[in-house]
């Protein structure tokens, strides 16, 4: 037990304080945070924005300019006008292509053609060089719609106070369940996100830690210091100790993203974590680790670089990342028979479990029966890969044939 | 005592270690000897308890349960050191998998790596040490714990002439302790002189085992030991006709079945090739390897 200790203790020791590790500890949250910092800096500061300039070629003569001028009015940084419009009220094919070459040329960033029966065909056409303008598209739509309103309730002698009781809209207010405050966009978008955070986290964790440890048996077994440590412990406690200490690196990167994750929660108000829920991930945690440790392990020990383990490793990892492809199917319809089928699966029980636990669509049935699969596959996976670890660790420079590893796993 | 008790160990299709039995007493230095791929350091994981044997046993100190790591000290053929840890956090690392408390270990380091000339590489990564050095600190790790058991497979390795007698010294200082040691080699002339006793294998099989000067009366024999002028001269098709074998140090050595033929060899070799020194020598234990070796044949 004891040595178990010293080998957990001192895997975990060298990692801890390699670079590489603190950098990524410490850079990704950082980053995050920082990137959300400066995006929300650049849109409030209007920083990126700069005026656009449109071509209007009306050819019934009476909308172009007061669009433009309700648009040039409207959007502004600064009480600087953030759209310049040309507006053509004689159309021709001269101006036509006139308007042709400045989009060309990138002087306009696109033109429309608003045709003589608007108000019968309710349709106008818009040239561009890209597609990018669809907000600029949606607000030039919006003006005309205003414009057009108005006019037929002067042409049907309507009271021109009723438009805005025609056009008022319903919105849809989303409340947390027990609470009194009204969420807002940034907290709506937080709770969306979270059972991806906690998804990602988990991920992170489990498959970095398991990675970390197959490249660790990988160089000891190039270097040849596992015949060291062989001398001095059993292969068990070497098996045991490697993985706790990674374990251990893994779950303390975990809990540090989670406080960061209750930072910003509670900044946007949101109590994303509860002491049931901390229990529950750092269960699945340990429990997923340890079956991509088993698997990583055995991986590890069969073969003498990094490269070829690789190969194998690709393979597997498209199955790690399946649950990560269907996050959203897993937020917005949790107990679906596909996600819960999914949940039952050992590779991808944690991943599901986790994210619907976040979105609060897990039962203690489902809990307790996911726990006693994973239990059961942890046991099974490591004593097979221990098989397999103890026969191939020391087979030095041979290929290793997938008939062997069977009979290894039989015998 | 250390004994293995006909120790058989086959990998697929290859009999590594072939029903082989030796003893090794405290106090003694048993040489395990034999060319590359000889089983030697499958024999040794067995002892190790790195590898089980498929048939056979080995004998503790009287008991067949191996004991604690701590009861060894243990230096693989192959450089089994972590890369990019200081030189003494790793050996304290290996003495507390051994048992051994941190500050205890560190004193001993100390003194092993003043004694090796390295004190002032304690912090440094061992990546970024020669491999002499390397080698040394591989040796130092394997006796920092004070074990009972020494076994050192291919410990010379890699040593220059003056790390290689510090190296000697120590062993002796060991064996004056009463440790029981086995050195394995395929360098046989190099360390027969450390050896009391010495097992001789070759391809997974036990040829002699023993006492050394016994077996070099028993299996010895003399030769005419030749040193030309000219080193190039060893080469001489008149060596070759002989069946005259090189040796390292410049000189070659001629088999000869009785003493009446020696005079006329002497007078062959002298009236084609000029020579420092011709004299008759002891054979090595190469040599009484190649004559045994053949001899299974």
């Amino acid at each position: 037990m004891n040595k178990i200790i010293i080998i957990a203790w001192h895997e975990f020791k060298i990692r801890v304080r390699s670079k590489w590790f603190l950098i990524s500890t410490f850079g990704l949250p950082l980053l995050i945070i920082g990137i959300s910092l400066l995006s929300g800096y650049i849109a409030g500061a209007g920083l990126g924005l700069s005026e656009k300039h449109y071509g209007i070629i009306d050819e019934t003569g009476e909308y172009g300019r007061a669009i433009s001028q309700k648009l040039e009015k409207r959007y502004t940084s600064d009480g600087v006008p953030q759209y310049r419009f040309t507006v053509e009220n004689k159309p021709s094919q001269e101006i036509k292509s006139a308007f042709e070459t400045l989009v060309g040329d990138g002087n306009m960033d696109g033109y429309f053609i608003i045709p003589a029966h608007i108000a019968d065909s309710m349709e106008v056409s818009f040239y561009s060089k890209q597609v990018g303008s669809f907000r600029d598209v949606s607000r030039f739509e919006n003006a005309l719609n205003d414009i057009l309103l108005m006019q037929r309730v002067e042409v049907y002698g309507l009271d021109s106070s009723l438009v805005d009781v025609l056009k008022a809209r319903v919105n849809v207010s989303s409340y947390e369940l027990g609470k009194e405050d009204k969420l807002s966009g940034g907290q709506e978008f937080f709770r969306y996100m979270m059972p991806f955070a906690f998804l990602f986290l988990l991920f992170m964790g489990v498959f970095m830690g398991a990675q970390l440890l197959m490249r660790g048996i990988i160089e000891e077994r190039s270097n040849r210091v596992i015949e060291m440590m062989l001398s001095v412990a059993h292969y068990n406690e070497l098996m045991a100790g490697k993985i706790i200490g990674l374990a251990g690196l893994g779950i303390s990167q975990s809990l540090l993203y989670l406080i960061v994750l209750a930072g910003v929660g509670t900044y946007y108000g949101i109590n994303v974590i509860d002491s049931v829920m901390i229990i529950l991930f750092l269960v699945y945690f340990i429990l997923g680790y340890l079956w991509w440790a088993a698997v990583f392990m055995a991986i590890g020990s069969l073969f003498d670089s990094e490269q070829d383990a690789q190969q194998a490793v690709g393979f597997i990892s498209i199955l790690a990342v399946i649950p990560i492809m269907l996050w959203t199917l897993v937020i917005e319809s949790p107990n679906s028979t596909l996600v819960n089928v999914l949940s039952y699966i050992p590779i991808f029980t944690p991943y599901f479990m986790i994210m619907k636990l976040a979105v609060s669509a897990a039962s203690p049935f489902q809990v307790g029966i996911t726990l006693i699969i994973m239990v059961v596959a942890v046991y099974y996976t490591m004593r097979i890969a221990g098989k397999v670890f103890r026969t191939a660790i020391l087979l030095y420079g041979k290929r290793i044939t997938l008939p062997e590893i069977l009979r290894w796993i039989r015998t | 005592m250390l004994r293995l008790e006909e120790i058989t160990k086959q990998f697929e299709d290859v009999l590594a270690v072939d029903s082989v039995s030796f003893t090794v007493e405290p106090g003694r230095i048993f040489g395990f000897l034999g060319p590359n791929g000889a089983g030697k350091t499958t024999a040794i994981r067995i002892i190790m308890d790195i590898l089980k044997a498929d048939m056979g046993r080995v004998i503790y100190d009287g008991s067949p349960e191996k004991p604690d790591a701590s009861a060894f000290g243990y230096l693989p053929e192959e450089r089994g050191l972590y890369q990019k840890i200081p030189v003494k956090e790793l050996l304290i690392y290996f003495a507390s998998l051994r048992g051994k408390k941190a500050h205890e270990a560190g004193m001993v380091i100390d003194n092993y790596l003043e004694r090796f000339d390295l004190s002032s590489r304690y912090n440094t990564k061992v990546s970024e040490l020669s491999k002499g050095n390397q080698q040394k600190v591989q040796f130092i790790n394997a006796i920092v714990h004070d074990p009972r058991f020494l076994i050192l497979d291919e410990p010379f390795s890699g040593l220059d002439p003056v790390n290689q007698i510090i190296l000697k010294e120590i062993l002796a200082e060991l064996k004056a302790q009463e440790k029981t040691i086995i050195l394995s080699s395929h360098q046989m002339d190099q360390v027969e002189k450390i050896c009391d006793d010495i097992g001789l294998v070759n391809k997974g099989k036990l040829i002699v085992s023993g006492d050394l000067k016994q077996i070099k009366q028993q299996h010895g024999k003399q030769v005419l030991e030749v040193m030309p002028l000219e080193a190039a001269q060893l080469q001489h098709d008149l060596f070759r006709e002989m069946s005259g074998e090189v040796q390292g140090n410049g000189n070659i050595h001629i088999p000869f079945q009785s003493e009446s033929e020696v005079q006329g060899m002497i007078g062959k070799i002298n009236a084609v090739i000029p020579t420092r020194s011709i004299r008759i020598a002891e054979a090595g234990l190469e040599e009484i390897f190649i004559s045994l070796v053949r001899g299974v044949k």
